[in-house]
């Protein structure tokens, strides 16, 4: 797979317990991370958690009040944004309404003074991977929204340098330019070769796009690593919860002679010793629907309402007051049993992620019976 | 309560199709829901149904009367928009009462029915509470039940969950769903969101560029797509389509990504684009019988926890959607197949084709 990794190349970019508050409001509490060459790092977490303010202390359009910010091992940390070096595609697109297209897109590098045939290749590089190459002469408001929103793009990506930083910039964008958007992002960094760090609160869209992710959440970076890892094995509660679509479950427990209690029924757990009330986590494509499995928990549940999602449909359910969510994929046989209103649902113990409750971290997980 | 005819009704803003020539029925007591991206003419056929803008060709008929020329308030319809129309500073049951008071409704019919309602929408706790006090999906909520509750032939909606926040989205796409169910009415709803038409449709008139591209129910469109448009439009991401990847010799389908050759129609013979959908492509971490051998260009993850691969034959991409377990263990390569009953040829037009595909196997 192409990873687009130059594996003589150092750490990008390294955050060292950065904080940043805004009189006695603080929005950065010490956050640490590091982007390695060739990721695609999302950083995600609930909406206003400081997701922007983290870039633009990257972006160095802000200064953090203590901690370091080291780019390419260069402590930045005290350095305006010219020397940083970083391309930037903000949130909000404001193009030059009387200026071209190709103006707009090369207007960055020639007021950093690239020679006409860097700007040239430059050009023709970030058009031909956003495909606007027939737009170049147009102004724009002879462009659709879409095209709009690729020409912006372009413009932050047309830079000489390897490292980029996207704060959201699908936000309020329809649903299918946006999976267009999604590709042509992911094969612009991997033809390119760069590195990107991205923000978004979009679960889905973390999910599509991200090779390595950071969980932003109370100020801190609670968890950082490769997607797929962290998907299967969060160990803070907001990773479950930001990385998930359909979120994942949260219900209350209890833990009590190596047992823990929920409303769905009661399990074993893994960790020997832990006592009291716990988050329990369960993401909703680890409940069976229809089906009997020897071992498992078996949960009669209402239908409350199902949701037509193209390939899947997510299931909302009543379980005696406690509400939970599944999916199917849309050609499931059980789909057709629910016209009546009711199924029983089957959960693995070992589904179940057990959280405290105070700190967010994982404690356990569930095991079934010795 | 009626059905809603169009018979040949078009719309032109001077040279501008807005909506090109059109006949169509939406049958009584069934929810259809006009689909399609922005600027493809599914609003302009609403107000043309409404009486707001009048059609530049053809009639509306709802049952045997021609409305074409009626005012919209001699119309017997009810509308809920976008953003929810309320009569501010009383409760919401006054809201729900009031043009069944200005309709000379008597006392007892008109509590029942707005008690009915209110049980239905999931608001009956709230009769008695100031509207103002309700936040956006609260209120539409009450708009809902107050155009409801006056049992007009015809309910309109115009994107009507547009403006509120996920959670109050899918609270009130369950009131929606549970009311659709229970009334049985006449309903014509418009949106962009391909989940919401999925979720509450009956019938789905999918509309591209003016026209009605295809009307049928949401499972019907989207596992038999009339054309590509149909084809991209509904599912996340949506089809795969393939060209320069294939060819028919004589009546066989012939193609790098196929095991085997497929037996296809005469029609066949037209087809430009061969298509799948991302999540009907088989895969597999070994080698076998049926399958042939991709590489993986990129993994990401997607609803449900599923893989979404992009992946190659020769130079051939397409995507899959795959199970958490095989897409987490696929390294550089691994195996697929794309069913027979799961694939769709279309023509130079972008039509479907009848291709026989599948007709043998299941």
């Amino acid at each position: 797979m192409d990873q687009g990794k130059n594996p003589q190349s150092s750490t990008v970019l390294e955050l060292s317990e950065v904080t940043r508050a805004y009189g006695k409001e603080t929005v950065l509490r010490g956050v640490s991370m590091s982007v390695q060459p060739g990721d695609f790092y999302v950083v995600t977490g609930p909406p206003s958690s400081g997701k922007s303010v983290l870039l633009r202390l990257v972006l160095g359009l802000e200064e953090a009040n203590s901690g370091s910010i080291v780019i390419h091992g260069n402590d930045v940390s005290s350095q305006g944004p010219q020397s940083r070096n970083i391309g930037y595609v903000p949130q909000s697109f404001a193009l030059f309404p009387n200026k071209t297209v190709r103006d707009n897109i090369t207007y960055p590098m020639r007021l950093d003074k690239a020679d006409k045939q860097t700007v040239q290749e430059t050009l023709d590089r970030v058009c031909e991977l956003l495909t606007i190459g027939d737009l170049l002469d147009k102004r724009p408001d002879q462009l659709s929204g879409g095209q709009k929103q690729r020409v912006a793009i372009a413009r932050g990506l047309a830079k000489q340098t390897d490292f980029f930083v996207l704060d959201d910039p699908l936000v309020g964008l329809d649903f299918k330019l946006r999976e267009r958007l999604i590709d042509d992002l992911k094969r612009t960094r991997s033809a390119l070769g760069v590195t990107f760090l991205y923000s978004t609160s979009d679960t889905l869209e973390s999910l599509l796009l991200a090779s390595r992710v950071g969980i932003l959440a109370n100020g801190l970076v609670v968890e950082e690593g490769d997607l797929a890892q962290v998907y299967d094995t969060p160990e803070a509660a907001e990773s479950m919860r930001s990385l998930g679509f359909p979120e994942s479950n949260f219900l209350e427990g209890s833990i009590s002679a190596g047992r823990c209690s929920t409303p769905l029924g009661d399990f074993g757990v893994s960790q020997q010793g832990a006592e009291g009330q716990v988050l329990v986590g369960l993401r909703p494509e680890h409940i069976l629907v229809g089906e009997t499995v020897e071992g498992n928990l078996s949960v009669p549940a209402k239908v409350l309402f199902t949701e037509d999602v193209g390939g899947s449909e997510i299931l909302y359910l009543d379980i005696d007051g406690t509400p939970l969510s599944t999916v199917l994929g849309a050609d499931h046989p059980a789909l057709e049993q629910l016209q009546s209103g009711s199924t029983t649902l089957s959960i693995a113990p070992e589904s179940f992620v057990l959280f405290d409750p105070k700190t967010l971290t994982r404690i356990a997980q569930g095991v079934r019976r010795g | 309560m009626a059905d809603v005819r169009l018979d040949s009704i078009s719309k032109y803003f001077g040279d501008f199709a807005a909506v090109r020539p059109t006949s169509t029925t939406f049958a009584e007591g069934t929810v259809t829901v006009l689909l399609g991206p922005s600027g493809c003419g599914k609003t302009t056929i609403m107000r043309m149904i409404v009486g707001l803008e009048k059609p530049t060709t053809g009639k509306v008929y709802f049952g045997d009367e021609d409305v074409t020329k009626l005012p919209t308030k001699k119309r017997k319809i009810g509308m809920v928009f976008q953003y929810p129309v309320i009569y501010k500073g009383t409760s919401v049951a006054k809201n729900l009462e009031l043009p069944l008071v200005a309709a000379k409704m008597p006392d007892a019919d008109r509590k029942k029915r707005v008690g009915e309602i209110a049980e239905i929408i999931g608001i009956s706790s709230l009769l008695d509470t100031n509207v103002d006090r309700l936040d956006n999906a609260g209120r539409q909520k009450v708009a809902v039940a107050r155009e409801v509750a006056r049992q007009p032939e015809v309910l309109l909606f115009d994107e009507p969950i547009t403006n509120v926040d996920l959670t109050s989205k899918l609270e009130l796409k369950r009131a929606l769903k549970t009311l659709f169910t229970e009334l049985q009415q006449t309903i014509i709803y418009v949106t962009h969101d391909q989940t919401e038409a999925m979720s509450l449709a009956d019938n789905i008139a999918l509309m591209s560029a003016g026209r009605i591209v295809q009307f049928e129910s949401p499972r019907a469109i989207y596992n038999n797509p009339d054309d590509v448009f149909a084809g991209w439009f509904l599912g996340s991401p949506g089809m795969n389509f393939l060209q320069n990847c294939f060819v028919v010799e004589g009546s066989s389908l012939v193609s790098p990504l196929l095991a085997e050759n497929l037996p296809v129609s005469q029609q066949a013979q037209h087809a430009v684009t061969m298509a799948i959908r991302p999540e009907q492509v088989q895969a597999s971490l070994t080698e076998q019988p049926g399958f042939v051998q991709a590489n993986v260009k990129n993994k990401a993850i997607t609803i449900g926890g599923r893989f979404l691969l992009d992946l190659s034959v020769q130079d051939i991409t397409f995507k899959a959607v795959v199970d958490h377990g095989i897409g987490k263990e696929a390294a550089s390569s691994m195996w697929v197949r794309l069913p027979e009953r799961s694939l769709h040829l279309f023509d130079a037009k972008e039509r479907k084709i009848e291709s026989g595909l599948g007709s043998g196997s299941r």
